[in-house]
Parts: structure tokens; C-alpha cells; sequence
């Protein structure tokens, strides 16, 4: 295992029948760290996740958790790692107190104030219905139930999927201001590429279920490039360089985004005899969908020209 | 463990209360449908009647299936799941609570529609059947079969795997359960097979809660479980098919049996498969009499009356609950069958407390009951029978109640008793009214004693009238019937092979008979030998040569096995068997042997070589080929249906077929190579580096 690593994955592959979901994934989370997990719909980070976590097992290579194998997590172990799946499940028969009651009696660290807390953030009261509360509601409801435990690794599996922005707002707002007290690990996936930024110290990528990218926020955004070469004519195709993502041609433009460029990149584009070469400054949503988005090239012509 | 419970309490209560409404109305539905307006009939049925059993049969295993299902499926969404199974205790006690509070709720659901019913028919005023403890054993032994398909329901929802397969056979061992409940004597038996069952069921559903719920990486005793329950699925899938076909109930027989004319002459009927009859004399020629053939010929042969089958010393006349059927209500008690009017009273006789009840119809109370003293009121002291008379069909008129040595003869019509006694003969092995049409045209009604040497017959005051002793062995010609000519001067015994002997039925009604033909004072006036009449099976259909031959080895040595050492422990109906299978049968053992191990050796082969082609080591493949070949083509489709099939893809080395799960392949031994670097691989110094494969 990594140096004070907290999440130690191997080799780790997946199949479901003959689907691959997850290929030879290796990953080393350390102590401490806000880490964004990525990747489009089916790329494999809830299959990750659940691999970890020991709720299912991995076809080959391994994973641990807190020093333990996941395959044999014990108890004691399970109870310091939170983790909140998506769909913000809660049963709705329930009050949320005996939501909380409930969660409470599984864990001996429970602590009723960090509870009550993230309940008054979402505005919610003990005796409301939990199958009656909002979407918003319920997110907070499941974070309170999943940070009261006081977890040293928080892992939370596309949390702010289906919330508004207020409810995703308030959301990061609890989940930072309880965890950042103590120098808890937290692990999370999203589609959300404004809130990883936000909040997330480093970033892994997943895609065609391969790791991609494992590395710093920053160092994601400056190993991307994007170019918009302008032309007099029709802009040549670009050529198959090393790291292209995608290139797109208009009838005077051909913009390109390449991974990792190398340090004559300008160069070479400089070779395509533009008019001009305009380097984009990108966000790390734009960068992640260049990313993650369809590899080649695509066209756009509006003067008698095929679109495809 | 006490949380999860009472979440699967609170969470399920509304649906175990549904349940026990429904099955409440089906209960009482049963309970009333045969009973009320139907006094004169046959409606005394209350906890075993076919339709209260209906809704138990029924009911209760849809109430487990129900709770199983709701237990666990509306949870099994991935991340509902993932929800429920993320807290610091292990899984076993996530598991264990759902089971406590399932069955606890089962209990409920089923449990108290139960009491409800045995509280009405226990209490006077509701049914004019009176209550004896044990008749709802029955039901009970349907709640017991009801929890098997609770835990099928929760193999079903918890293991992975087509709906199709191997998880829908959980609930088809449970259906083999119902079947085996429904034919079982007893309710031990019953209770044995449901608690094995259950086990087998509940260990299964726990072994599949584990991450994948596969079958390699289970426990022995799981492995056992779930092949258990694979194998008795498949078994129910058989019940259910031989009950829609019908294989193994071959009525087409061609048979022959023996009357006695009003003349007196033997003569033996021989019924065709195609329903027409011949009579012949016991020489073989055609009798073409037309009095004999016609459809209401019934009254031109002389009337035959039972009266012992059961005559020897080792062989008490009471011990006949041997064939009685725990369902069976004459298990519990005995309604007396008379047509003529009793008043608006029913009579019934209780085996255990040996005395008649009779129960007010207008009332449903009990207002009186007969003893050995006689009729009297209800308060007066008791002073029982001391016959079980357990199963005894009770419905001459009047009903006769054989003691020991003395014989009652109740008449309910006009409530009253006289005994009647040999001293000197000893013990009565079966008595009986004795019908017969006389010359007039009208039926006179005599009783028949049988001892161990002689029949008594006496007139219905207790006047003797004829002494017939037996001229046969009757340790073996046991089973005796009564015919009396219409003069009453010619008595016939017509001996059959005693009950105890044990044979089979088809085999007894082949078998030889003997008449004697006697005076009112034992005199033998003729001996009639009947021949043997063999039934004639019609040819062996390809449905029961399948079902034949499709034997589990296992069971079939097992059963020849267990035959072998029961009799040599003295066990008769053991020794029986054996001497059937290895004698007086012994080619169509042999023949069955060959037969069974011939195709549970092919396909234990055919396993081998499917076992080694998806690349199962030696020793897997060949205890599954061991598998199948102890339990023959059954065997095959359970390995079918449990093994964990290995994804194989192309070896990216050598392109042979490889499995996903080994790291090295077994035809060139390379790993597996990294995901192929597209060059758009983003690492910094942070991060674990992927092994991603050098851009070619």
C-alpha cells in the first residue's frame, strides 16, 4: 500500500458477463485529500466504488480501505468510512428522527449535534416524513445521516446528482465545513465539474472504463490545450498528432484540444499555415468534456459544404 | 440486530397484516363452506375439511412467498442496497434481523388466522363437529411448509442470476415440499421435511448475501444447501409434470375378480380395457345368462360383507391407524354415517376418549354420549370403550364397536346398546352387519364375529344363528368376506390374503383366492380354488421410461441399501421390499441397473468433458462428473444451473479462450496486457501511475 494511502486500488478489473466495466484501474488516495472521481454515465466509478467499499467483488486485482482489504472489510472498519450512494435513499416511513435513531444505533460515534446540525442547514425538523421531504431535503437528510458518524473517510457517490444549485450549494457547504474540521479523506464522484473544482484537492478520470487521469486539478487543466487556428479557406484536417483529443473544423476555423502537448506543439499547429493561432484558456468543465467527449475530428460547413 | 429487526417490523407489518386478513377469510371461508346448511351431509369436516385445507395449503405458502419477496426485493435496487448493507456490522446480522422479523411476521400472518379457526371449532355453539385436540395438526403442518416458501422467496431475491435458472427452482423445492406434505402419514414426517427444507432454503438465501453470491467461493455447508435445494427444485418441476401427465398411474388394466351368484355358484368377472366384462365359470366358459350382464345385475350376485381382515395373534385389530393419514379427519374422530333419523342429533365417535358425542344440530352443542354402559347424559361419569377404533368407518346402522372380547352393538336410532361376547373364543379380530337379500326381496340384517378360529353370526337381538369355522390357514388367508344365500342356509367364506401380508395392491387383487361354501352349522360343503387372475399392465409409455430412467443412482442404491439392512434388523415391511428387488423381481432390478448407471455414467461424462472445456481444473470437473453421477440426468442440469460459468475471452497473446478471472492465461501463460496509452494520459507526481501500455 501507498504511503498513508486511504484508498488503495490495484490492478482492479471488473466484468459484468463478457462487459468490462472496469479495466486495470490503479489508484492511491491519501489521508487528507478531497478526491473527485470522473467520468461519464457507465465509465465505472459506482462499480469502483462499490468494489472498495467490499459490496461486491472485483473480477481481478484488489482493493483496501483504512489499511484492510475490502473484499474482508470488518465492521469496525466499515464503521469509519461514510458513504452516501446516489439516489439519496431513505425509508420513507420513517421520521427523521428515526432515521436518525436508526443509523445512530450502528454507530458508537455518533454524534447527535453534527446530526442535528446539517438537519437545521436543510431545514428540517425531527418529526417531519422522510418519504415527504423534497429532493433537496432528502440529500440532507442522507448527508447528516452520513456525517454524524464522524467518518474519517467520506465517500459519496455522485451526491448532488438531481439537486438544484441552492440544495448542491448547501450540500458542499455541510460536507466541507464538518469534514475540513479534522483532516478526513473524502471521496466522491460527480458530474459536476464546477463543484469538483470547487472543493476537490485532486481529480482521477475514468474513461472507456480505463484510468485516464490522476493528478492535481490544476495539473489536469495545464495538461490540456485548446487551439483556434483561423484560416482564409477551409481549414486543412488536422493531423493524427500524439495526444489530439478532438479537432473541429468550420469554414475558416479549425479548432483543436491535445492532451500533454508537446513543447514545439505551437509549432507544428504553426505548420498548418493559419492566419492565426489563438490559444483558449479553458475551464475545468470544458476540459473535462473535451476529455471525456467524443476523440476525432468534427465538421461544420455552412457554404455548400457536407455538415457532419 | 435488534434495530434491523424492528425496521423490518415496522416496514412490513402493513403487509403481513394484509396477509393474515386474506388468509383469515380463506380460513373461515373453509371452515364454513362445508358446514353450515349442510348438516344432514357430509359437512363435518371444520379444520379438515378439503376446503379449509385448501386455503391453508394455499394460503400460507403464498403469505411466505409474499413476505420474502416484499422483505427484500423493493430493497434490492443497487444503491438501496448498498445503503442498507454499508453499516459497521457484518452481513450475517443484517441478514439474521430481515430473517427474525420475517418469520415473526409470517408467524403473525399465518398463526393467528389459525388460532382464530381452532378457538371457533373449539368452542361449542360454532360447528356441530366436535373439537379433538390434534386436528389442527394438519394445519399446522401447512404453516410449517408455508415458512419453506418464505426462505425460497428470499433465495429467489437475494442470489444473483437469471430468474430462469437456478433461482426460480427455489420455489419449485418448496412445491416438492407441498407435494410430500400432502402424501405424508404423518405429521413428524411432515415436520422433519419442512425443517430440512427450511434449512436448506434458509442457508442458501444467507450464502447468497455474500458480495456475488457465488457458488465457488460458498461454505460446504452452503454448497450443500443450495445443490439440495437445485435438486429438490428440479423434483417439484418432476411432481408438477407427473401431475399433469399423469406418468405412473397406470389404470388400463385388464383384471379379474370373483363373485358368487344367488345360486351359489363362483364365478369370475373380467373386466377390459375397454370397460366391457366377461363372466366365465371357474373352468373358463363363457357364461352368457343374460341376469348376469346386465346393468342392474348388482342383485343376482350375493351381497359380500368384510368382516376381519386382520386375523393373528401378532397383529392387534386397533393397530389399523397404520393406514390412516394425519390429514385424514376419521384420524381424529369418526362421524357415524346413518341415513335413518337420529333426531337432531350427530353422533360421533372420539378415538382417543373411546365414547360416542352426540352433538345438537340446532345448537351445535353436545347434549349426550354413549359409553360402554350405554347411552346417558353428558355429565354423567364416563366409562370409555376400550378400542381406539381409530380410522374405523362407522356407518353401519347399527354401529358396531368390537372390544377385546366383547362386541357393542349402538343403536343410535333407538339409543340403545347390547353386548355380545364368546368367552370362550377369545379375542374378536373384526365384526360386521351382514346384509343379505332373502327370498322375499327384502334385505335382513345379521352380525358377524370373527375369532381366531370361527365366524359367529348372530341376529340383531344376539341370538346365535350360524358357527363357521375356518378351514384355512388364516395367519395368511386372513382378510375374510361374509356371503349369506337368500334361504339363509348356505354361508360362503371367501378368504383373501391377510392385510398384514404385505404386498402390493395391484398384486393383491392378482392373487388367488379360496371359497368355502358351508352349512348354518359349519359343515363344509364345498371347496372352490380361484386362480391366480394376473393383471395385464398395458406396455411401459415413453414418459414413464424417461421418468424411469432419469433415477437418481444415489437414492435408488440407497433405497435397495436401506431395504438390505432393514431386513436385517428384523424389519418386515423392509424384508418384503427386499425380497421384491432381489428375488421375486430381480430382473427388473437388474435391469433398472443397468439402465441407471448406464446414463449416469454418460452423463457424468458428458460433465467431465463440459466441465474441462470452460476450463474447470481436474478436481472441480471431477466432482462435478461424481455429482452427476449420483444423481443421473438431475445431476447434470444442477451443475448446469449452480456452477459459476467463467467469462472466457480471446487470449490477446495466443488467442485461445481464457478465463477473465485467472491472471495468467493456461494455454501460453502471459498475463494480461495494460489498457493500450491513447498519449492523452494526464499523471502527476501524485498519483499511483497507471499501467498503461507504451503507445505502439
Amino acid at each position: 500500500m501507498s504511503e498513508s494511502a486511504v484508498i488503495d486500488i490495484k490492478g482492479l478489473t471488473k466484468y459484468y458477463g463478457h462487459r468490462q466495466i472496469v479495466h486495470d484501474v490503479n489508484l492511491s488516495v491519501p489521508r487528507g485529500c478531497i478526491y473527485g472521481f470522473l467520468g461519464r454515465n457507465g465509465m465505472g466509478k459506482t462499480t469502483t466504488i462499490r468494489i472498495f467499499l467490499g459490496m461486491e467483488e472485483a473480477t481481478r486485482g484488489s482493493a483496501s480501505v483504512l489499511g484492510e482489504d475490502s473484499a474482508t472489510l470488518r465492521p469496525e472498519t466499515r464503521a469509519r468510512i461514510g458513504y452516501l450512494p446516489e439516489g439519496h435513499h431513505v425509508y420513507g416511513w420513517m421520521t427523521v428522527k428515526e432515521c436518525g435513531q436508526f443509523q445512530a444505533s450502528y454507530f458508537s460515534s455518533w454524534n447527535q449535534d453534527i446530526f442535528e446540525s446539517v438537519l437545521t442547514h436543510f431545514r428540517l425538523t425531527p418529526g417531519m416524513k422522510a418519504g415527504g421531504l423534497s429532493r433537496g431535503q432528502r440529500a440532507g437528510l442522507c448527508l447528516a445521516l452520513t456525517l454524524a458518524p464522524e467518518p474519517e473517510l467520506l465517500v459519496l457517490d455522485d451526491p448532488a446528482l438531481g439537486l438544484d444549485p441552492v440544495a448542491r450549494r448547501s450540500l458542499l457547504q455541510s460536507m466541507l465545513y464538518v469534514t475540513r474540521q479534522a483532516d478526513r479523506t473524502i471521496f466522491f464522484s460527480s458530474h459536476l465539474l464546477s463543484d469538483v473544482e470547487r472543493v476537490a484537492d485532486r481529480i482521477a478520470v475514468l474513461d472507456g472504463s480505463v484510468l485516464r487521469a490522476d493528478c492535481t486539478v490544476d495539473a489536469f487543466r495545464q495538461g490540456l490545450r485548446h487551439y483556434v487556428l483561423k484560416f482564409r479557406e477551409t481549414p486543412p484536417s488536422a493531423p493524427n498528432w500524439p495526444g489530439l483529443l478532438q479537432s473541429f473544423r468550420t469554414d475558416h476555423e479549425l479548432a483543436i484540444t491535445v492532451a500533454n502537448p508537446a513543447a514545439d506543439f505551437e509549432t507544428r499547429l504553426a505548420g498548418l499555415q493559419p492566419e492565426s493561432i489563438e490559444p483558449v484558456e479553458m475551464t475545468l468543465e470544458d476540459a473535462f468534456i473535451n476529455y471525456v467527449g467524443e476523440r476525432g475530428e468534427k465538421t461544420f460547413f455552412m457554404n455548400g459544404k457536407e455538415a457532419k | 440486530m435488534r434495530t434491523m429487526i424492528w425496521k423490518e417490523w415496522r416496514e412490513n407489518l402493513k403487509w403481513a397484516v394484509l396477509a393474515m386478513i386474506g388468509l383469515s377469510m380463506a380460513e373461515f371461508y373453509g371452515l364454513y363452506r362445508v358446514d353450515r346448511n349442510d348438516y344432514m351431509n357430509t359437512g363435518v369436516g371444520t379444520l379438515c375439511s378439503s376446503t379449509f385445507y385448501m386455503a391453508t395449503n394455499f394460503g400460507c405458502a403464498l403469505v411466505g412467498l409474499l413476505l420474502g419477496f416484499l422483505q427484500i426485493l423493493p430493497e434490492r435496487r443497487r444503491d438501496q442496497w448498498a445503503a442498507l448493507l454499508h453499516r459497521p456490522v457484518s452481513r450475517d446480522v443484517i441478514f439474521f434481523g430481515k430473517v427474525v422479523a420475517g418469520v415473526a411476521l409470517y408467524l403473525v400472518a399465518t398463526g393467528i388466522p389459525l388460532l382464530a379457526c381452532v378457538w371457533l371449532v373449539a368452542t361449542p355453539g360454532h360447528f356441530v363437529t366436535p373439537y379433538v385436540p390434534g386436528m389442527e395438526l394438519p394445519a399446522l403442518a401447512d404453516l410449517c411448509t408455508g415458512l419453506a416458501y418464505y426462505f425460497a422467496a428470499l433465495l429467489v431475491a437475494l442470489r444473483p442470476g437469471s430468474w430462469f435458472g437456478a433461482r426460480t427452482l427455489a420455489i419449485f423445492a418448496a412445491v416438492h415440499l407441498s407435494f410430500f406434505v400432502n402424501g405424508a402419514g404423518y405429521f413428524y414426517t411432515v415436520v422433519l421435511a419442512a425443517g430440512f427444507m427450511s434449512l436448506a432454503l434458509l442457508i442458501g438465501a444467507w450464502s447468497s448475501m455474500s458480495p456475488n453470491g457465488s457458488f465457488r467461493v460458498c461454505s460446504w455447508p452452503a454448497k450443500i444447501a443450495l445443490l439440495a435445494v437445485f435438486f429438490y427444485g428440479l423434483c417439484g418441476l418432476g411432481d408438477i409434470a407427473k401431475m399433469i401427465t399423469s406418468v405412473g398411474n397406470q389404470d388400463d388394466y385388464t383384471g379379474s375378480y370373483y363373485q358368487i351368484t344367488r345360486e351359489g355358484q363362483p364365478v369370475r368377472m373380467t373386466t377390459n380395457s375397454d370397460l366391457t366384462t366377461t363372466l366365465t365359470d371357474l373352468q373358463g366358459n363363457v357364461i352368457k345368462d343374460e341376469r348376469y350382464r346386465s346393468p342392474g345385475s348388482y342383485d343376482n350376485f350375493l351381497r359380500e360383507n368384510g368382516v376381519t381382515n386382520t386375523i393373528g395373534e401378532a397383529h392387534p385389530i386397533n393397530a389399523m391407524d397404520y393406514y390412516i393419514h394425519f390429514r385424514d379427519l376419521y384420524f381424529y374422530i369418526t362421524k357415524i354415517e346413518t341415513n335413518v333419523g337420529t333426531g337432531p342429533v350427530r353422533w360421533f365417535y372420539l378415538p382417543k376418549d373411546r365414547y360416542f358425542l352426540g352433538v345438537s344440530f340446532l345448537n351445535n352443542k353436545p347434549v349426550k354420549k354413549a359409553d360402554r354402559s350405554g347411552f346417558k347424559p353428558l355429565d354423567a361419569p364416563l366409562e370409555p370403550f376400550s378400542l381406539e377404533a381409530r380410522g374405523m368407518a362407522l356407518y353401519d346402522v347399527p354401529v358396531l364397536l368390537a372390544d377385546e372380547n366383547v362386541l357393542y352393538v349402538v343403536d343410535f336410532v333407538h339409543e340403545t346398546q347390547i353386548t355380545l361376547s364368546a368367552a370362550d373364543q377369545g379375542k374378536i379380530y373384526g365384526a360386521t352387519c351382514v346384509e343379505y337379500k332373502n327370498k322375499e326381496g327384502t334385505y335382513t340384517k345379521l352380525l358377524a364375529m370373527a375369532f381366531a378360529h370361527e365366524i359367529q353370526v348372530y341376529d340383531l337381538k344376539g341370538n346365535l344363528i350360524a358357527t363357521l369355522p375356518y378351514h384355512q390357514d388364516v395367519d395368511y388367508w386372513g382378510s375374510i368376506m361374509l356371503c349369506i344365500s337368500p334361504g339363509q342356509d348356505r354361508y360362503f367364506l371367501k378368504y383373501g390374503l391377510n392385510l398384514w401380508r404385505r404386498v402390493n395392491w395391484d398384486e393383491r387383487l392378482s392373487m388367488p383366492g379360496i371359497i368355502e361354501e358351508m352349512d348354518a352349522h359349519g359343515n363344509l360343503l364345498h371347496t372352490y380354488e380361484l386362480p391366480s387372475s394376473p393383471r395385464q399392465a398395458k406396455p411401459r409409455s415413453w414418459p414413464t421410461y424417461v421418468a424411469e430412467s432419469a433415477r437418481s443412482l444415489a437414492f435408488w442404491y440407497g433405497d435397495l441399501a436401506y431395504q438390505k439392512v432393514g431386513s436385517w434388523l428384523g424389519n418386515q415391511r423392509l424384508a418384503d421390499a427386499n425380497y421384491n428387488s432381489f428375488h421375486k423381481y430381480m430382473e427388473g432390478t437388474r435391469e433398472m441397473a443397468i439402465r441407471n448407471t448406464s446414463y449416469s455414467l454418460i452423463f457424468a461424462l458428458i460433465t467431465l468433458i463440459w466441465a474441462r472445456r470452460v476450463q474447470f481444473s481436474w478436481r472441480r470437473a471431477g466432482a462435478w462428473a461424481f455429482f452427476v453421477l449420483l444423481f443421473n440426468v438431475g445431476g447434470l442440469i444442477v451443475f448446469r444451473l449452480a456452477t459459476d460459468w467463467p467469462v472466457l475471452v480471446a487470449c490477446p497473446s495466443c488467442g485461445k479462450k481464457r478465463s477473465v478471472e485467472e491472471e495468467t492465461c493456461p494455454h501460453c501463460h502471459a498475463g494480461w496486457p495494460a489498457p493500450r496509452n491513447e498519449g492523452t494520459e494526464i499523471f502527476d507526481s501524485g498519483s499511483h501511475r497507471s499501467r498503461l501500455a507504451v503507445t505502439s
